[in-house]
Order: structure tokens, then sequence, then C-alpha cells
């Protein structure tokens, strides 16, 4: 009892209820008032932000992470837009043209005019719903973005509203197509440079390889295992030669011995004596001719025939030439070839002394392939007729001339197993270097891949865009011509009535707190802490009573009375009352 | 006129005719119908013979419930939410008396126009109703009189005639058709009266009031306190005090010089008159 109850609140209300009545129709009479004469219409476009007709990961494959972020910066370019559409001069454009606030117009800087537009235009994105759990995972991200948007204008004359709104819109797609285009066109100009400047960077990265490579045809460490192969069996090459070289080597000294044995010509008879070579004839006939010089004068035919069969034979017989005579030139030709080393650090290459030294040495190399190539020949007998013999010596001719080429392959594989040697050894500096050209240029290969992909991706989106193709705002929901206010004429009448009420309630509360009656035994128990003895009702004798029920009933009749004059008349003078019904109806939104 | 009535207007006549010749005085013969019957004969009170009162001038009025009701004296009805009331308040306040052993009891409230007469005249009925007690409503507003108005009486002598010295206050008494009720009104406002209260003779009145009729619990009409400067200086002469408070219309200002003025003294309670709505 001691604190405020809901009844106490109600005792409030209802002792106080003239205040309360006379605060809520003078507040509901004013919204009534407010409400008939608010005029201020909303005019939407509703505006899709259209994906491209090509799908997206189509158009920009390599580019998909850019895509998106280009797709969340959908908001971002709307507003920018938005800005640019509603500056101050375009919006004075919009003003001029509709003939827009023209008694704002009269008083007021057009500036300043616009600027209350622009508080009167409104732009709402609206966003995928979040139960999409990729739009939720993007709207987390902060990159959610908008799929449609709504612009609105307000103006208190609904076709000025809707026509504006067109207005508006159009300017706002003109807009974003012309930024689109020029920016899809500056990209590709931007992307398409910057590929030129990497191509050029390529081709120098390139010619630079090649010279590389032609510098060191053999090093290239894709070489190494190809060398080392090529050494390996060159060097097992060279090793089967040596065996055949030394083989046939053998062959030949055997050969050559044989021949030693073999008597080069055909056996003689004469004087029973088997003659078997020149030399054993000249001997027989030199010792015949002491004989018959013993027995005869030397005019004796037959000294003078052995002598002549002597001459002829001295001739068959060549004379053995010293065989030093190649290693005599091979000594000259070492000694001329050291003098000529010293020289040649000491002098230049056109002094006399070496011009001279090397004129030696070609000599003395001449020489010893000469007396080389005669060896063999010296060593046989050049007219030796003994088949045996011939026999031995074409079989060693034979083997040297298949020994020859022999030879020179061992030369020639030696000189390759050196080349492969050097490759091997050289290769580890050249990878390097060769690896360092090679990762510049894949790196820049890399980056210009991804550029061309960039590059076709622009292009591609300029194509869009000047084939209308691209991402682009459609309108779904062109501007209406608002029928009612905005907000509604029945809302504003409802919360007109709650404003009534809780202005009455105000009221009542306010002049209650600024009373200082005691009201009711509550108040006197809050006052005292006991209840009063008893509260007693106003007592009304009878006579008041009938008085009273009387004076209600006049009021009664004098308000029915008083409201058929006022609407009698209404209807006699002003309009009928259906017609101002249907009006008022109608102004409600409620018919 | 119904016959009923014919026969109580002979009965009384003849009761009357009884009376005025037993005193020899100008008894004044009954107009019969009327609401404002005056019955003005010299009666021997209701008093119990142990008082030798020297002139008993005591006279007897007819009250008719019309009439009571027409004052919004309700308090004798015995099917009346109203009444009901008064009998809740009687009850209470004498419990209240018997408690502290008052005999008389002060009903005042702040200002004019509290209620408090009618409060006082509806109480001293209910007061009366109950066989064991019987109560003298004395009115004491004597700028205001209120009494003999509500109950629609015209009495030759009043308290006024005491005070001034032209009637013993035996004789100032008015006896009713309602057993157990006196009456002690004011028949004329006296307009310099602001001392009158505060006189010995007003303590000499309550005294004998309460002396002599040790019997009867004597019921003070009192001017408002806060706007009669005399109703304080009777104060010591009652034994309690009944505070009437009107609802929304008693301002709490006034009520705390009232709770400030009454502190020294038994406030039985208070009454909120004029409750607007009953909700608790």
């Amino acid at each position: 009892m001691k604190e405020m109850g809901v009844k106490d609140y109600i005792s409030i209300l209802t002792r106080n209820w003239k205040y309360f009545t006379v605060s809520f129709f003078l507040v509901l009479i004013l919204s009534f008032v407010f409400t008939l004469n608010y005029d201020r219409y909303k005019s939407t476009v509703t505006v899709q932000i259209q994906s491209p007709e090509i799908a997206e990961n189509i158009a920009s494959l390599t580019f998909d992470g850019a895509a998106r972020m280009a797709e969340a910066l959908a908001d971002q370019r709307i507003n920018q837009i938005q800005q640019r559409v509603t500056s101050t001069s375009g919006l004075i454009e919009v003003i001029n043209k509709l003939n827009l606030y023209p008694e704002d117009r009269k008083r007021m800087p057009l500036a300043e005019v616009a600027a209350d537009m622009r508080k009167k235009i409104q732009l709402d994105m609206v966003s995928t719903s979040l139960a999409n759990p990729t739009a939720a995972q993007r709207a987390s991200a902060g990159q959610l973005s908008a799929i449609a948007f709504n612009l609105t204008f307000a103006y208190d004359d609904p076709l000025k509203a809707q026509q504006t709104t067109d207005e508006l819109i159009s300017r706002f797609l003109d807009e974003d197509l012309k930024q689109r285009r020029v920016q899809a066109t500056e990209t590709n100009a931007f992307i398409a440079y910057q590929v030129t400047a990497l191509e050029k960077t390529l081709e120098e990265q390139d010619k630079k390889i090649a010279e590389f490579r032609a510098r060191n045809p053999n090093a290239r460490p894709e070489s190494l295992a190809f060398n080392q192969q090529m050494l390996a069996s060159t060097e097992s090459s060279l090793r089967e030669v040596n065996t055949r070289i030394s083989s046939l080597e053998k062959q030949r000294g055997d050969l050559k011995g044989q021949l030693a044995l073999v008597q080069p010509y055909s056996m003689a008879v004469m004087d029973g004596q088997v003659l078997t070579s020149p030399d054993i004839q000249l001997k027989a006939l030199r010792s015949q001719l002491a004989i018959l010089k013993g027995q005869y004068s030397e005019r004796h035919p037959d000294v003078i025939r052995v002598e002549k069969q002597i001459q002829l034979l001295q001739k068959q017989v060549r004379p053995t030439r010293p065989r030093q005579d190649t290693s005599k030139f091979q000594s000259r030709l070492i000694d001329a070839e050291t003098r000529l080393k010293i020289l040649e650090e000491t002098r230049s290459p056109d002094h006399p002394d070496i011009q001279n030294l090397k004129g030696q040495i070609a000599q003395l190399k001449q020489k010893i392939a000469t007396s080389r190539a005669t060896s063999m020949t010296d060593e046989m007998v050049q007219d030796a007729d003994n088949p045996t013999y011939l026999m031995i010596v074409s079989q060693i001719q034979a083997t040297e001339a298949s020994l020859a080429p022999l030879l020179d392959q061992r030369t020639e594989l030696e000189r390759q197993i050196q080349e492969y040697q050097r490759s091997i050894a050289e290769i580890p500096k050249v990878e390097e270097e060769f690896s360092a050209l090679t990762r510049d240029y894949e790196n820049t290969m890399i980056a210009y891949r991804e550029l061309r992909a960039r590059q076709l991706s622009a292009e591609m989106s300029e194509k869009m865009e000047a084939d209308h193709k691209g991402e682009r705002l459609v309108v779904i929901n062109p501007p209406e011509l608002p029928t009612d206010t905005s907000p509604g004429r029945k809302m504003l009448l409802l919360a007109g009535i709650f404003l009534a009420t809780l202005s009455g309630i105000g009221t009542v509360f306010v002049i209650e707190i600024l009373s200082s009656v005691i009201n009711g035994q509550n108040h006197y128990y809050r006052l005292t802490g006991t209840l009063p003895l008893v509260s007693i009702p106003y007592l009304y004798t009878e006579r008041e009573r009938q008085n009273r029920k009387r004076h209600l009933l006049y009021i009664a009749g004098a308000t029915v009375a008083f409201i058929t004059v006022v609407l009698g008349s209404f209807h006699l003078l002003i309009m009928p009352l259906e017609v101002a019904w249907t009006l008022l109806l109608r102004k409600f939104g409620i018919y | 006129m119904d016959k009923l009535t014919r026969a109580l207007e002979k009965a009384r006549q003849k009761r009357l005719a009884r009376l005025s010749s037993e005193h020899g005085g100008a008894g004044e013969l009954l107009k019969g119908g009327t609401p404002n019957p005056d019955g003005t004969l010299p009666v021997d009170g209701d008093d119990p013979g142990s008082l030798p009162a020297p002139v008993r001038r005591s006279r007897i009025f007819h009250i008719s419930d019309t009439q009571l009701e027409a004052n919004r004296l309700i308090s004798r009805r015995l099917q009346d939410r109203n009444a009901d009331l008064f009998r809740v308040l009687r009850t209470k306040v004498m419990q209240e008396m018997g408690r502290i052993g008052a005999r008389t009891l002060g009903v005042t409230s702040p200002v004019y126009g509290d209620g408090k007469s009618i409060i006082a005249a509806n109480l001293a009925l209910s007061l009366a109703q109950d066989v064991n007690q019987t109560v003298l409503l004395v009115d004491l507003d004597l700028r205001d009189p209120s009494v003999q108005r509500n109950f629609g009486i015209d009495a030759e002598l009043g308290l006024g005639d005491y005070l001034k010295g032209d009637a013993q206050v035996p004789d100032c008494m008015v006896g009713l058709d309602i057993e157990r009720l006196r009456l002690l009104p004011i028949t004329h406002p006296l307009e310099d009266s602001s001392e009158v209260l505060g006189t010995p003779k007003m303590a000499a009145l309550a005294r004998e009031l309460k002396n002599r009729y040790a019997d009867r619990i004597v019921i003070y009409d009192m001017p408002p306190l806060l706007t009669q400067a005399d109703t304080i200086a009777f104060l010591p002469h009652v034994d309690a005090v009944l505070l009437v408070l009107r609802d929304g219309g008693t301002t709490l200002e006034d009520f705390e010089r009232c709770r400030d003025a009454l502190a020294n003294f038994h406030v039985v309670g208070a009454v909120i008159n004029d409750r607007r709505f009953k909700l608790i």
C-alpha cells in the first residue's frame, strides 16, 4: 500500500479525466489537421546490381581474387556515383529541369536548395541474405556486396517526386556506364603498356642467354651427364684401339721376325752352290774372281766376265744406310723446339730467330716423316723374288695399312678425351652463370604470363563494357507514382492518437505532480503512515441525482442537435457528407 | 395526503396539545405535511429526571427523513452504503475514544467547505442510533452555523444567547424526535466571533457539558482550524479531535499546518470526505 500501485495510477487518471480529455482532444485535433495537411511523397526505384552476363570466372579466369574484390567494391562504387549524381551542380540541373522547390528558390541560394534536396535523396543497399553461407562468410570478412539498392526521393508533390526519382536514376545509370567504360579502357591501356615493357625485358634476357649458349656450347649444365658418358665411352674406345694397335704391332713384329729368316731371293745354283742372295752371289763371284785372277791374266775372258758379273751384282746390292738418321733428326728437333720456346718467351713472334727456328723445325719434321716413311721399305729387299718373302712382306704391309688409321684414331680419341674432361671441369662455373641468367628469364616470364592473362581479362572486360555485358545496374522496379504520403496518413493518424494519449497522460501526471492536495486515502497513508478512519464519497441528495440526470440528458440532446446542425449545414452548404466521407477515407488511405 | 399521514398528524397534534396544556406555553400548531414542521413547545427533555433543571425550555422538533436526506444527513438509513460508512466511522471513533477515555469530540477541518458539519451531524445521528449512547451535537461555528440549517430546525435560543448571557445552557438545547440526540445550535451567525471560543464562558460551557451530562457524548461542530483563530483556543476543552479532509481539496500545506496545530491533542483520526473514486 505504501508504493504507488496500478490502481493509484488509474485513480490519478480518473480523477483528472478532464485534463486528460482536454489534452487528448487538443493533440488529436492537431495531429488530425497535421495529417490532412501533410504532403511528403516518396518515390522509390529499385536497381539491381547485375552480375556479368558472361560468367565471371570465365571472364577473369586467372584473376579471380581481383574480380571478387571488384565485386565487393560495388557498394563503394555506387556510393561514389551517388556522390557524383548528387553533387550540387548535378542537383541544380535536376532542379531547373523539373522546376522543383519553386518557393524555396525564391528565398534561398540555389546551392542551399540543392543541399536540402540532397538530404531527401536516400540510397539504401540491399544485401544478400546471410542465410547463404558464402555470403555470411564474406559478410564477416567485410566484403559482402550489395545485390541491389533503393533510391528514394521525397517531395511534396507525388508526380514531381516520381519524375525526380526517374531523372536521378537515369543520371545514376549514365554515370555508372561512363565510369565503367573509362575505367576499363584505362586499365587496358595501362596493362598494355606494362606488357610491352616486359616483352622488351624478355627479349633482352633471351638474347643474353643465347649469347651465353653460343659462348659455352658444350658446357651447358644439361650436357654434364652426356659429357661424362661420352668421356667414359671414348676412354673405352681408346682402350680398344690401343689393344688393337698393340696386337697389330705384335703381328708386325712377328712378321718381321719371319721375314728376317726368309731369303728374299729365290735360290740360284752356281758351281754347285746354292746362291740365295745377290750378296752371297757377289761373295761367291768375288772369291771366284780371286781364284780366276790367280789363274788367269786380267784379260782373261773369264776374269772379265766375272768382273762384269760382280759389277752388275754390285748394282743390285744396295749399300746399307745408317739407321741412326731418324734419331739424330729427333734430337735436333727437340733441341730446336726447346730453343723456340725460350725465344718465344722473350722475343716477339716476328723475330727472325724465331722464324728461322720455325723453318728449321718444319724441315726437321719433314725429314723425320720421310725417314719414317722410308724406314719400312729400307728393311725390305727391293728385288726380292722369294715368294715366301714376298708374301710376308705383303702381310707386313697389310698390317701396317690397318695400323695407320688406328693410330690416327687413337690420336683423335685422346684429343676428344681431353676435350670432354675440359668441358666437365668447366661445367660448375658455367652452370652458376647460366642458372642466374635462366632464373632472371624465368621470373620475367612468369610476370609476363600473369600480365598477359591480366591483359586478356582487361581486354575482355573492356569488350564486355562495350557490348554492355559487364556487371551493370538494371532498374527492376521503376519509380512509381506515390499514392500515399510517407509515412502514410493512416500511420500518422495512429501516431497522432498515440501521441494524444501520451500527452493526455503526461498532462495528468504533470498536474498531479504540480498539485499539492490530498488525493485519496493512499495518499493520506503515504503522508501519515495511517489510513483515514473512513473515506466518504460525496453525498448526493435525491434531487441532485435527478438534476444531474436531467442535466446529462440536456447536454446529450444539445450535442446531438449541434452535430446534426453542423453536419446538416456542411452537407447542404459545402459538400454532401458521403462525398466528404469518401474523400476523407481516401486521404487516409483506408478506401 | 394519504390516510396514514393524516393519522400520524392527528396523533401528533393530540400529543402536542397535551404537552402545551401541561406547560401552558405558546404551543404552535404544526402545519400538516410540510417538510419543515416547527413544533416549538416547551417540553420535558429526554434527560433523565436526575437533573434538576431550573427552567426546562427544551423543545422537541420533529425531523423527517426527507428533511434529513435533503441535507445529506443519511447515516440513519439502514440499507445504505454511505450510512454503513458512518457506522464504521462511529465504531472506530468510539473505540478510540473509549481507549483514551474521551467523552467529547471536536470535529474540525482545515478550511470551510470540507464538509465537517455534515460529517459531524451524520456521526451524531449514527451514534444516536446506538442504544447505548446519548449524543449532544454542539454547533461552535459561530460565523457559519450549520446545525440548525442541516437539521432544518428553527430554535429560539442557541449558543449565541448563552454567550450573551441571555440564556442558560439547558434552555438552549434542542430536543428532536430522534431518540438519544440533542442539539445545541446557534440561531444566528456571530460576525465578531474571533475571540468568543477562547472566553471563560466557553470554557465553562465545555466543563458543564462534560460534567453535567457525563453519560453523554458531546460532539462539537468546530469552526475550521485554519480560518478561525479561536478554534485552537477551544481545543484544550475537547477530549479528542476528528479531522475532516476533503479529497482533492485539502492542500498538503493546510494539512501539515493542521497536523502541527493538533500535535498536542488526541486526534482519533481523519475522515477523507468527498472521496471521488472508490477504488480501494
